[in-house]
C-alpha cells in the first residue's frame, strides 16, 4: 500500500526539497550573474513534477480502490488520478529538454498546440473529479451551504474569464497558426475557471466540516485547481501589459517558475491527505480488532 | 475501543510502552475528558493492584510482565463487557455510545460533518430522530451512519465505524 509510505510528510519534504534546488540553482541569475544552468535546471524541474504527479496517480488510484459503496467518489479520485496522469504528460511536452532533441521546439507553435492537446483532457478530467465529490458529498443531506462570498469569487472568476476571451491578445495560442490550438486554448481555460468555481465550493464544504483529515484533503485540492487557475490567469493578464515580461522581469519570472513548481505537489499533498485518513482508519480497526481478539489469560 | 482509543493503546499507555506520537495523542485527549481520566485511574489502580499481588506472590506465583498484561487484558475486556451489558438498554448508555462513534467519525472528517451525519443517520432511520434511537433501532441507525460514512471516510472508515458500532 503505497499511502502508508506517501505520507504528508514526505511530499512537504519533496516540496521543499525541489524549491530548495532550484532556487539554489536559479538565484544567481536572479541577482545578476551570468551563471546559468539551464539544462540541469530543466532536467530537475521536469523530474521533480513527474515524480510529484506520479506519486499523487498512484494515490489517487489507490483512494478511488477505497470507495466501493460510492461509485460518484470512485470515479471522482479516478478522474484525479487521470489529470494527475495527463499532467505528467504535459510536463515532458512543455520540457525546454526537447530543444536537445528538436531544435527550437519551445519556440514553435507546435509546442503550444501538443501543451493544449494535453491540458484539454487534462483539466475536464479535473473538474469531472470535483464536479462528482461536490455532488457525492451533497447529495448525503448533510447541509453543506454556498455562500454569498463563494458566489461573489466564482463571478469574479467568470468575469476574469471573458474578459481574456474576449480580448483574446493575453493568450499565448491568439497567434498561433493552427485553428485548433486556439479553440483548444479557449477550450482549456473555460475548463480550468470551471475548475476554480467547483475548487471555491470544495473550500467552502471543507471550511464547514470543522477539522479532520478529508478537510485538510480538500483544501489542498481546493489550492491545487486555485492556484493553476490564478497562475494561467496572472500570466495572460501580464502578458498583455508586458509582452516580454519572462525576459525582462526576472522577478516576477522567478516567482511564476517557482509557484508552477509548487502545483504538482499540492496535488501530491491532497491525495496524502486523503490516504492518511484511510491509513488512520485501518490502523484504528486493526488495533480494535487485536484488543477484541487478545487472549483472556486464566 | 473508548473515545477513538483501542484497549490495547490503553494497556500499553499505562504499561508505559506505546509510542511517543500515540502517548501524546492519548494525554492530549486526557487533558480534555474527565471521563477518560477517571477510566484511566481506575486502570492505573488495576495495574498496580496486579503489579503488587505479583511481587507479593512472586515466589509462588512466578508472574512476568507479560502475564501481568494478559491479566490486565482481561480486567479491561471484562469492564468493558459489563458496562457494554450494563447500557445495553439504558438511554445514557446509547447517547454515550452514539458519542464515541461522533468522535471517531470527528478525527477523520471533521466535528461538524460528525454531528450533522449522527444527526441525519438518526433521522433517516427506523429511530425517525436522534433522541429516538434506542437498542431496538440501534442497527438501523447504525447501518445509516457506516453508509454516510462510506462517503465522506471510505470503506475503512465506515468498516470502523460498523465494528465499533455493533456491539
Amino acid at each position: 500500500m503505497i499511502a502508508t509510505r506517501a505520507t504528508p510528510r514526505l511530499m512537504l519534504l519533496g516540496l521543499t526539497l525541489q524549491a530548495g534546488v532550484w532556487m539554489g540553482l536559479h538565484l544567481p541569475v536572479l541577482f545578476g550573474r551570468e551563471i546559468h544552468f539551464n539544462v540541469i535546471e530543466g532536467t530537475f524541474q521536469s523530474a521533480a513534477s513527474i515524480l510529484a504527479f506520479a506519486l499523487a496517480l498512484a494515490l489517487n488510484v489507490e483512494i478511488a480502490g477505497e470507495y466501493r459503496q460510492t461509485p460518484w467518489l470512485r470515479w471522482a479520485w479516478l478522474f484525479l488520478g487521470a489529470n494527475a496522469g495527463l499532467s505528467m504528460l504535459r510536463e515532458v511536452v512543455q520540457s525546454p529538454l526537447l530543444n536537445l532533441v528538436w531544435k527550437g521546439y519551445t519556440d514553435s507553435p507546435l509546442q503550444g498546440l501538443h501543451q493544449h492537446l494535453v491540458i484539454v483532457p487534462a483539466n475536464s478530467f479535473l473538474v469531472l473529479g470535483l464536479l462528482g465529490m461536490w455532488w457525492a458529498y451533497r447529495q448525503v443531506g448533510l447541509g453543506f451551504v454556498t455562500k454569498g462570498y463563494d458566489y461573489a469569487q466564482i463571478a469574479g472568476i467568470v468575469c476574469v474569464l471573458l474578459a481574456l476571451l474576449f480580448s483574446r491578445r493575453g493568450l499565448t495560442q491568439a497567434e498561433s497558426p493552427y485553428l485548433v490550438g486556439r479553440v483548444l486554448q479557449h477550450v482549456g481555460l473555460l475548463l480550468l475557471a470551471t475548475a476554480a468555481a467547483a475548487s471555491v465550493v470544495l473550500h467552502r464544504m471543507a471550511l464547514q466540516m470543522g477539522g479532520g483529515k478529508l478537510a485538510r484533503a480538500l483544501r489542498c485540492l481546493t489550492l491545487y485547481a486555485a492556484l493553476r487557475a490564478t497562475l494561467v490567469l496572472a500570466e495572460a493578464l501580464l502578458f498583455l501589459h508586458m509582452p516580454e515580461w519572462r525576459q525582462t522581469n526576472g522577478l516576477l519570472h522567478f516567482l511564476d517558475t517557482f509557484c508552477w513548481q509548487t502545483v504538482p505537489w499540492l496535488a501530491a499533498l491532497a491525495g496524502a491527505y486523503r490516504a492518511d485518513l484511510t491509513v488512520h482508519a485501518q490502523k484504528e480497526l486493526q488495533r480494535y480488532l487485536a484488543g477484541k481478539a487478545a487472549p483472556i489469560a486464566a | 475501543m473508548i473515545h477513538g482509543i483501542s484497549e490495547q493503546a490503553w494497556i500499553q499507555y499505562l504499561d508505559k510502552q506505546l509510542e511517543v506520537s500515540e502517548r501524546e495523542r492519548i494525554e492530549a485527549h486526557l487533558a480534555d475528558c474527565a471521563e477518560c481520566r477517571e477510566f484511566c485511574k481506575r486502570m492505573a489502580r488495576t495495574d498496580e493492584f496486579l503489579h503488587r499481588l505479583a511481587d507479593e506472590h512472586a515466589e509462588r506465583f512466578p508472574l512476568q510482565n507479560e502475564q501481568l498484561h494478559i491479566n490486565l487484558a482481561k480486567v479491561l475486556a471484562r469492564v468493558l463487557d459489563a458496562e457494554a451489558r450494563e447500557g445495553a438498554l439504558s438511554r445514557p448508555a446509547i447517547a454515550q455510545r452514539m458519542k464515541y462513534l461522533e468522535e471517531i467519525l470527528a478525527a477523520m472528517c471533521g466535528e461538524w460533518t460528525a454531528v450533522n451525519a449522527l444527526r441525519v443517520a438518526a433521522t433517516s432511520s427506523l429511530a425517525g430522530a436522534h433522541e429516538h434511537v434506542t437498542q431496538d433501532n440501534w442497527m438501523s441507525f447504525l447501518k445509516k451512519l457506516t453508509s454516510i460514512a462510506s462517503v465522506f471516510c471510505g470503506d475503512a472508515g465506515a468498516r470502523l465505524l460498523w465494528e465499533y458500532g455493533n456491539v
